[in-house]
């Protein structure tokens, strides 16, 4: 009798890890007091009360919304860190059915995200309720995953996303009015974005010119080169909330690492090639490592920069890789 | 010089026609069947990317008239090729030379390093169209034929080192790359009439494609060739 008392406690305090990309292992978010909906991937209920969850790891999927897959990458990442019995980790589904480009099946009440323009990279406005910003769902996860009495031990919260999931994660940064209220520390990882947020008119300058940064020189003829989402002019949907100077104090004040593919050189893969990006650098690359300088230099940012070697604009080999590891499961 | 391997092939089957054409047996052929079908061995050369497949074609062919019939054919091969960055444009090829350089300074990869990626293809081919034939002698068909149709052509690099398995996965993410796109481009050849029904046949198209025209800067000269055997069946259409 005794035995198996114990063995019925020892059960109900050890949760196992949801761990397939599979029906199973999601859960919506309800928004806006619902019944606005959007989809996300965990590996631990976000409702249920978990005391060994220690850490939770926010993964933003790339511009082909593959959440699913993203999950099973942040998966192998946790295993490999060995964090899947302390870390709850989160892929939400930027589900987006514009009739053009993107085609995603909908759910009854689940969001559609933009895909074009101001879109869910960038804090946009839902095509299907004008209220909803896909920031809204972000805070939406971290309040959450913020709760006392559900995650009482949690210490850390780490905002991840590659490629066009790295777009709105830099720009999330910067941008959220949740970081300072949430009682628990949140770190962004920035990984392999096409393009950032510059603060300013400046641009990274040609080579072999005197200064690294230089007020952009060819604004004549790229005149949307400092528009919302590659600067700070005549921006939309979350972050028209706030100020420039609210942006720029946040962005330098919040703790990022800039995780970046050491050949993540090839025009490839959804490479945004407009002019505003091209303004800031001719690969992903050479991108990532100018806006951290430069955010550092003019800001006085701690940003950090990270380069994984060997990986390209890959996010399995970008998140598994031993220097990542680290970075997505930081002990507190 | 893809232009001269490419018809040397061409060079080999024409002269042969001709010198079967020279042969005594000059009777005009006095049974043409209405359909045709052909399957044998088949090998596409592609020079400029030094890839040579083999594998088989198969035909099947309507003859409205003894001189000209309509047609079908597909064929399947398969093959490797090493892939290098002269082979690809200048927007890919720049940043991966500028990025060999900066490992190889760093001591990350051997001085001297040269890319190469290898990769094993699989080509399908499709076409459709008429064909002129020449009937003057009664145990040889010559034809000619424009070759218009589409290829499919699947990729799977198999890289060597580490630098190359990065560069493998930037350009073909899923492991695999595959497209389609269209050809055109001329092509003939000959049958040897054994019986009414039973003959071999000889062919050979020189045609041209831009396929992964993302990664490679320069289309190709192909040369489609296939031997086998042909049948002739159903009812006699010269009159």
């Amino acid at each position: 009798m005794k035995p198996a008392f114990l063995f019925l406690i020892c059960a109900v305090a050890y949760a196992a890890p949801c761990t397939t990309a599979a029906p199973d292992c999601t859960e919506w978010v309800a928004l806006a007091g619902g019944p606005s909906r959007s989809l996300i991937y965990r590996t631990y209920s976000l409702d249920a009360k978990n005391e060994q969850v220690t850490s939770a790891l926010i993964v933003v999927h790339g511009q082909g919304r593959d959440a699913d897959n993203y999950f099973r990458t942040s998966l192998a990442a946790a295993f490999l860190a060995g964090a899947l019995d302390d870390t709850v980790v989160v892929a939400p589904r930027f589900a987006s059915n514009d009739g053009q480009g993107c085609r995603d099946t909908l759910a009854q009440d689940e969001v559609s995200w933009s895909c074009s323009g101001d879109s869910w990279r960038s804090g946009g406005v839902a095509t299907n309720n004008p209220k909803l910003t896909s920031y809204d769902f972000a805070d939406a996860i971290l309040r959450k995953l913020a709760r006392k009495e559900i995650f009482p031990n949690l210490k850390v919260i780490v905002v991840a996303g590659h490629s066009a999931g790295g777009q709105f994660v830099t720009r999330y940064e910067m941008a959220n009015q949740v970081h300072e209220n949430l009682g628990v520390p949140v770190a962004y990882v920035v990984s392999n974005p096409s393009s950032y947020a510059y603060p300013d008119p400046a641009r990274p300058a040609p080579a072999g010119t005197a200064s690294e940064f230089l007020n952009f020189s060819d604004a004549r003829n790229c005149t949307t080169y400092d528009n919302w989402p590659y600067g700070l002019r005549n921006r939309t949907g979350y972050a028209a909330q706030l100020t420039g100077d609210q942006l720029k104090k946040q962005l330098a004040a919040r703790p990022v690492t800039y995780l970046l593919g050491e050949i993540d050189i090839l025009p490839l893969g959804g490479f945004d090639r407009s002019c505003p990006a091209m303004a800031q650098g001719f690969t992903r690359l050479a991108r990532g490592q100018a806006f951290g300088r430069y955010v550092n230099q003019r800001y006085g940012a701690h940003h950090h920069t990270v380069v994984v070697p060997l990986c390209g604009h890959n996010a399995r080999c970008m998140f598994t890789a031993e220097p990542a590891l680290a970075i997505l499961f930081p002990k507190s | 010089m893809q232009c001269a391997s490419a018809l040397r092939t061409l060079l080999i089957v024409v002269p042969i026609a001709l010198l079967l054409a020279a042969s005594p047996v000059a009777a005009q052929q006095a049974y043409v069947s209405q359909f045709d079908v052909f399957t044998g061995y088949a090998f596409l050369d592609s020079p400029h990317i030094s890839l040579f497949e083999n594998g088989f074609q198969a035909q099947f062919g309507y003859r409205p008239k003894p001189w000209y019939s309509l047609g079908f054919d597909y064929s399947r091969s398969t093959g490797d090729l090493v892939l290098t960055p002269d082979l690809l444009p200048a927007t890919l090829a720049q940043p991966i030379q500028g990025a060999i350089t900066q490992l190889i300074a760093a001591h990350q990869l051997p001085a001297g390093y040269a890319l190469a990626v290898s990769a094993h293809s699989t080509t399908q081919t499709f076409a459709i169209g008429p064909q002129l034939a020449y009937r003057h002698f009664s145990h040889l068909t010559l034809f000619i034929r424009p070759s218009l149709g589409a290829i499919h052509e699947q990729a799977v690099p198999h890289p060597a080192d580490p630098f190359a398995t990065s560069i493998a996965m930037e350009l073909a993410p899923s492991g695999k790359k595959t497209d389609w796109t269209g050809f055109y481009g001329f092509g003939g050849g000959f049958d040897i009439l054994f019986s009414k029904h039973v003959g071999i046949r000889t062919q050979a198209d020189l045609v041209y494609d831009h396929l992964f025209n993302d990664v490679l800067k320069d289309g190709r000269m192909t040369v489609r060739f296939s031997v086998g055997p042909c049948f002739n069946f159903g009812g006699n259409i010269v009159k």
